[in-house]
């Protein structure tokens, strides 16, 4: 019976060291913890480990960091009385209606982030000027002093990969 | 009569006093839970789209999936195999290479972000796909190793793990790439599977199951070691070849939004890419077919006129097209009970010419397949209007 498992065993290893390496490799080679990264005077978001800031802005209020080939836009802005479904409808208007072609835009999903801060998330896929198609996902979130949109985009299926960093980095966001 | 055919075939999937049939499964109910949650959630961009999308997705995998099964014209595979090679593709395969995505991560730090996206697919995917399906392919070898006799079942296994992770593949395209709207989804169908559905998966896993099927072949006598640098051959044509469809080559290839003329240069292009590794495929599988013919003529010759096969039954069974007119002439005569009693033992034949190959002459298990073919034509001679005689008579 030992020899049977000697082979199975084997092929375990082997996607164990395809699939585990990937993720032991990406994070040995992408960067250290990042310190937190200021929005604004409204919002602070902590980067997971593996992300590295592209570019931080004061005018408008926003910051663009990214691993690999997925991209986390932070924008902050004024608040918003009618709610963060119109932020990000004004985002998906003004923003990803400007530089997607072929934008379809899921229904929003109403939540509450883990800050208790409310929200909505809703999921989109375009085709970029130069003609490649990404997927992303936008939540925009509000407060009485504050909103804020974050938008995670990345290449078809680049999404998944790194779902669980997203989740964190935005749920535990400090929206003041 | 009885059944004896485990003994020479396990004819199922499970097989639980197996250990690569319980790390199969974990890695299915794995595979299930990742690939359902993720399709859930493609359908929020638009329920129309994701609908439709499987509904083109099936009319193109069904006849395939058919086609495929029926490729290996002497002894088909059985279905519960067949269809967790599909699900492996479809379900384990994609998740795991969805988890294996940090490579990209690691060429984008390598190289540069913009690097990685336009050729992550071609420098990581073909390599990590490739090996997460191959890998269960060989798990599925382990389950059932009766069932991997040549290059043609390899084949037939690995093209149909491939087609399972087309199916999903393309419907995260359709969604994910191309809008996910009806629009979006038609324009995804004919680029992915109308212009290309010839030459994705289905042709890259079908040559590593070839490769396995190589390497683990009960009806080749040559050693391990000419057979491994054939094997490893085929597995780098796969991976190749699928470099060279990830590639953002050549130039002239329409970006989307597909418009005017790159209609019409869509399919040229994919053809380009992907039409010499389809031509490679079909070449190794009428070798695979010949070299089938050839073992099942030499297995049979010492065997033809004893108890197991007689002369007329060995010519309807070399040549499939005869065996199957044979059937539906037995069907025509003496109905349908006969034909599935005749069909049994064409099987059988071929079963006894796979005992005839590796036990020596007068083994007991060879003798009791003989004397098992014997009694299925006694049995068969015994049905009114079986026999040509009866048929004359009435």
């Amino acid at each position: 019976m030992v020899h049977r498992w000697v082979p199975v065993l084997i092929v375990v290893a082997l996607i164990a060291l395809v699939v585990g390496g990937a993720q032991v490799l990406s994070a040995a080679v992408t960067a250290a913890d990042v310190p937190p990264v200021r929005v604004g005077a409204a919002v602070q978001i902590q980067p997971r480990p593996g992300w590295e800031v592209l570019s931080v802005t004061a005018a408008p209020p926003s910051a663009r960091l990214h691993r690999g080939p997925v991209v986390l836009t932070v924008l902050a802005m004024d608040p918003e009385p009618l709610g963060p479904g119109a932020v990000a409808d004004r985002y998906v208007e003004q923003q990803l209606g400007q530089s997607l072609s072929q934008l379809a835009v899921a229904t929003q999903d109403p939540t509450v982030l883990d800050n208790g801060v409310f929200a909505v998330r809703s999921a989109y896929v375009g085709i970029t000027a130069d003609g490649r198609s990404i997927e992303g996902v936008v939540v925009a979130a509000t407060t009485d002093q504050a909103a804020v949109v974050f938008d995670a985009s990345a290449p078809g299926g680049g999404i998944a990969v790194v779902a669980d960093d997203l989740r964190a980095m935005v749920e535990h966001a400090v929206i003041h | 009569m009885r059944s004896r055919r485990l003994s020479v075939h396990q004819r199922s999937v499970f097989q639980p006093r197996e250990p690569a049939f319980w790390v199969f499964g974990a890695f299915l109910i794995y595979g299930a839970i990742e690939m359902v949650g993720a399709l859930t959630r493609l359908s929020a961009v638009s329920r129309s789209g994701w609908a439709l999308s499987w509904l083109l997705i099936a009319l193109y995998a069904a006849p395939l999936f058919l086609l495929i099964y029926y490729l290996d014209l002497y002894e088909r595979e059985p279905v519960s195999v067949v269809l967790a090679a599909f699900l492996w593709g479809s379900l384990a395969a994609t998740a795991l290479a969805l988890n294996a995505g940090g490579w990209d991560e690691v060429l984008a730090r390598l190289a540069d972000p913009g690097f990685a996206a336009r050729w992550g697919p071609a420098l990581t995917a073909p390599i990590v796909e490739e090996f997460l399906k191959g890998a269960g392919l060989v798990l599925l070898y382990l389950i059932v190793r009766d069932e991997v006799d040549d290059v043609m079942d390899g084949f037939v296994y690995g093209a149909l793990c491939g087609l399972g992770f087309a199916v999903v593949e393309d419907v995260v395209y359709f969604m994910a790439a191309f809008g996910g709207t009806p629009g979006g989804v038609l324009e995804g169908f004919y680029v992915r599977v109308l212009s290309s559905g010839l030459y994705g998966h289905v042709l890259y896993t079908g040559l590593v199951g070839m490769a396995i099927g190589y390497v683990v072949s009960r009806r080749d006598p040559s050693p391990m070691r000419d057979r491994l640098p054939v094997a490893a051959g085929l597995v780098a044509l796969a991976v190749i070849g699928h470099v060279l469809w990830n590639a953002p080559l050549p130039a002239i290839a329409p970006t989307q939004p597909i418009e005017g003329t790159g209609w019409l240069l869509v399919p040229l292009v994919l053809a380009i890419k992907g039409l010499p590794l389809l031509l490679v495929v079909v070449v190794g599988l009428r070798l695979a077919r010949a070299r089938e013919r050839r073992w099942l003529d030499g297995a049979l010759a010492g065997e033809v006129g004893l108890e197991g096969v007689t002369a007329g039954e060995f010519e309807d069974l070399r040549v499939p097209a005869e065996r199957r007119a044979a059937v539906r002439s037995m069907r025509r005569r003496a109905g349908a009970p006969a034909a599935r009693l005749l069909a049994r033992l064409q099987r059988e034949q071929i079963d006894l010419a796979m005992i005839a190959t590796r036990q020596p002459a007068d083994d007991p298990l060879l003798l009791e397949q003989r004397e098992y073919c014997r009694s299925l034509r006694d049995a068969l001679a015994a049905m009114p209007g079986a026999t040509v005689a009866d048929e004359a008579a009435s």
